[in-house]
């Protein structure tokens, strides 16, 4: 199997492209094949949809990449697929808001809320849907985790409201974007690649200063994604510091001396205990 | 002739990508091991690329800057920033033209081989050397092993037909269910290059029936490590060399070494001496891995025995002959064994870390205990005290276990070992004195997140 395919060169696809003409190969079919088995073919596809696809790849190839593939760290899946995404997705598709009851994160229910949904948006470590809603009674950017909601029905929204919101989104999505710089100290510099990678999936741009061998991480991220990047941080530990965002670099500061402590403490109470023992 | 290679183009997308703007051509070229005229050659062929594909309504030109060819922004689309390196493949005009008049003609009807020919001779181009009939069948030969068209049932002449099943028998809505399983899968499964691909031709079929910018785009991912599917590009050469218990061979570029490629000279009067290191291996095993989203490949060398490579500085890679098939089990079987308790692919001793994780303040939902229960792999969870449990997991060493149990912070407590704990304490004075002494009474904005 190749997967620098003639079919997939790029000016086959543009002459394909420019008819609308679709084309796949037994490489795509097999692979779809394999994603069938997986459990979430089940929740994803709709009965009819499923026997007409596996009729369909039938006499396809078994790729079994099991055999010979390990993944490692991979957090558990519970849901690749959630049952509310395709009334979601439609509603997104059609333009519509919708009217939702869900858990929030104090255990209450919020009621009814009124919402334009935008987005679904999976977790990679979470390994959870979010819907990522805007919510025009507090000009808000929300994002509700599809587990949590108890109730959802869709309503039909006027047009010129459905653009006022998307407006009101892209601007609020730029808004609360902040960059954060982050150094790689030059000592850990044989470590780049490991560090680069760390940060890959982030909007971000890299500096590098000659002269003193240092390298510059400017990211780019939405605030809300701010403890995320700070779990990456401690992941990285002194391979790396914050230096041009004092509430960050005040929260490393702070997760520093309470790691400190807790060490420090349970060191002091073995301490008493081995004294205790010495005693009797 | 040799096979074409992209080592120099995943290399090239690789480098751009993770160090997006660090370095000038010069400065990218010295470190990829090429010229800057060939550093300039394949920026050019990629732009080229990339512009072609470009969608007119969703993406605007892609600048001239170096790093533009691969920047990204997350929350528009769930499109695959480097997915055009697989587009690469290097074609004749006159092949382009001749399989796009054969794929057309086939839309709505089967033809045989000649009548083909003759829609051929009547649409192509007229500066164009018009095919023989022997080119045509090698093109459809070509075209039936990749599986694009069919041989009708019946006997000779044989007529083709275009494998179109997703069109015929599939209604827009089941289309649009496709669409978006492929989209879910290819996202967050691996391998996901084919499935990528495939979102890629669906899309089409989908804005047929859906015109709205809405219906190809309603799903994102946080976060992908987008530079992963540019291993995929050796995977399955390694897979079937696995699967057929065959040795490789392949120049090796440490990805801790400041040079990533050297161009293979043709000439040996100019060969430089070559970057990287040789190497023969009987590969026995593809590890991905979540954490960074990096692949490795297991193999086997009998002086070194096990040896562990990071497939992103694999190039040139060659099979060889296979070796026996008892020989093989019994290196699985053994090195099954040796990495069990890989958390990852160390093979160091194995040991028994012991941790403490306190649960959040009052109020909080549980996400330390969550945390530990999706991505603690086999560990053991024991509850402890009302604000605390504590987990043990069997590792082999404890060096790629630590960067995740100090993500933690102060959730997480090592208790052992004791060079682990001691390590840890080192670790986080160092990270201390780093913030030492940062400005007070700063407030973090708020989060606007609603669960």
């Amino acid at each position: 199997m190749n997967l620098f395919e003639k079919m997939f060169n790029y000016q086959i696809m543009t002459r394909m492209n420019e008819t609308g003409l679709f084309t796949w190969t037994s490489q795509e079919r097999a692979w779809l094949r394999m994603m069938m088995e997986h459990p979430a073919a089940q929740e994803a596809l709709s009965p009819p949809t499923l026997t007409k696809l596996n009729h369909m790849l039938d006499g396809e190839k078994h790729l079994n990449l099991q055999d010979y593939l390990t993944e490692k760290a991979k957090s558990e899946e519970n849901s690749v697929s959630h049952p509310l995404l395709r009334p979601l997705r439609q509603m997104i598709l059609n333009g519509e808001g919708f009217q939702m009851t869900g858990r929030i994160r104090s255990g209450r229910t919020s009621q009814e809320q009124f919402g334009f949904p935008y987005k679904l948006e999976y977790s990679m470590v979470k390994k959870e849907w979010y819907v990522l809603w805007y919510a025009p009674h507090f000009a808000r950017l929300m994002s509700t985790k599809l587990h949590s909601i108890t109730k959802l029905e869709a309503r039909s929204i006027q047009p010129e409201a459905a653009s006022r919101y998307k407006a009101s989104i892209a601007l609020i999505t730029e808004k609360r974007k902040t960059t954060i710089t982050i150094e790689v100290l030059p000592e850990f510099n044989a470590e780049l690649s490991r560090i680069l990678y760390a940060f890959s999936c982030f909007e971000r741009e890299v500096e590098y200063n000659e002269a003193n061998h240092v390298y510059r991480i400017l990211l780019t991220v939405p605030r809300n994604e701010i403890d995320y990047v700070l779990s990456k941080m401690r992941f990285l530990g002194k391979r790396v510091r914050i230096i041009d965002h004092p509430a960050l670099q005040e929260r490393m500061s702070e997760t520093a001396a309470k790691v400190l402590a807790r060490y420090a403490q349970s060191e002091s109470k073995q301490l008493d205990h081995e004294r205790a023992a010495q005693g009797d | 002739m040799a096979k074409e290679s992209f080592d120099k183009e995943i290399q090239f997308l690789r480098m751009l990508s993770l160090t997006s703007g660090a370095y000038n051509r010069q400065q990218y070229a010295e470190r990829l091991g090429i010229s800057v005229h060939t550093f300039d050659k394949t920026q050019r062929k990629l732009r080229d690329i990339r512009q072609s594909l470009a969608d007119q309504r969703t993406d605007s030109e892609v600048g001239s800057e170096i790093n533009e060819l691969v920047r990204f922004q997350y929350g528009d689309s769930a499109e695959p920033l480097l997915l055009f390196l697989f587009r690469a493949k290097s074609m004749k005009e006159t092949e382009v033209e001749r399989l796009s008049v054969i794929l057309h003609t086939l839309q709505d009807t089967s033809l045989t081989a000649m009548e083909l020919l003759d829609a051929c001779c009547a649409d192509l181009p007229e500066e164009l050397a018009l095919p023989d009939e022997k080119t045509i069948r090698s093109d459809l030969k070509y075209l039936e092993e990749v599986g694009v068209v069919r041989k009708e049932p019946g006997g000779r002449p044989y007529r083709y037909s275009l494998q179109q099943d997703v069109l015929t028998q599939l209604t827009p809505e089941e289309q649009l269910e496709l669409y978006d399983f492929v989209d879910m899968m290819a996202n967050t499964q691996v391998p996901s290059v084919q499935g990528y691909l495939l979102r890629d031709s669906m899309k089409k079929v989908i804005k047929a029936s859906y015109p709205q910018e809405e219906a190809t785009e309603p799903y994102i991912y946080k976060y992908h490590y987008y530079s992963r599917i540019l291993d995929e590009a050796h995977l399955y050469t390694l897979l079937g060399a696995i699967r057929q218990r065959k040795r490789v061979q392949f120049q090796y570029f440490s990805p801790k070494k400041p040079s990533s490629y050297s161009s293979q000279n043709t000439n040996p009067k100019f060969e430089r001496e070559a970057g990287g290191s040789s190497n023969r291996i009987i590969p026995i095993e593809v590890v991905y891995d979540h954490q960074y989203g990096r692949w490795y490949v297991i193999g086997y060398q009998s002086r070194r025995r096990f040896v562990k490579f990071r497939m992103e500085g694999i190039t040139q890679l060659e099979e060889l002959h296979p070796i026996e098939e008892e020989h093989m089990i019994a290196l699985k079987t053994e090195w099954a064994d040796i990495s069990r308790y890989s958390w990852l692919v160390d093979t160091g001793r194995t040991v028994t870390v012991q941790a403490r994780f306190f649960h959040p303040e009052d109020g909080q939902r549980n996400f330390i205990l969550d945390r530990v229960r999706l991505q603690g792999q086999w560990g053991t969870i024991t509850p402890e005290t009302d604000h605390s449990f504590l987990y043990e997991i069997q590792v082999n060493g404890t060096t790629e276990i630590k960067p995740w149990l100090r993500s933690f912070g102060s959730s997480c407590e090592i208790l052992a070992p004791r060079k682990l704990r001691e390590e840890m304490i080192e670790e986080w004075k160092e990270i201390a004195a780093y913030y030492e002494p940062v400005r007070e009474d700063v407030q973090l904005p708020d989060h606007d997140k609603n669960e």
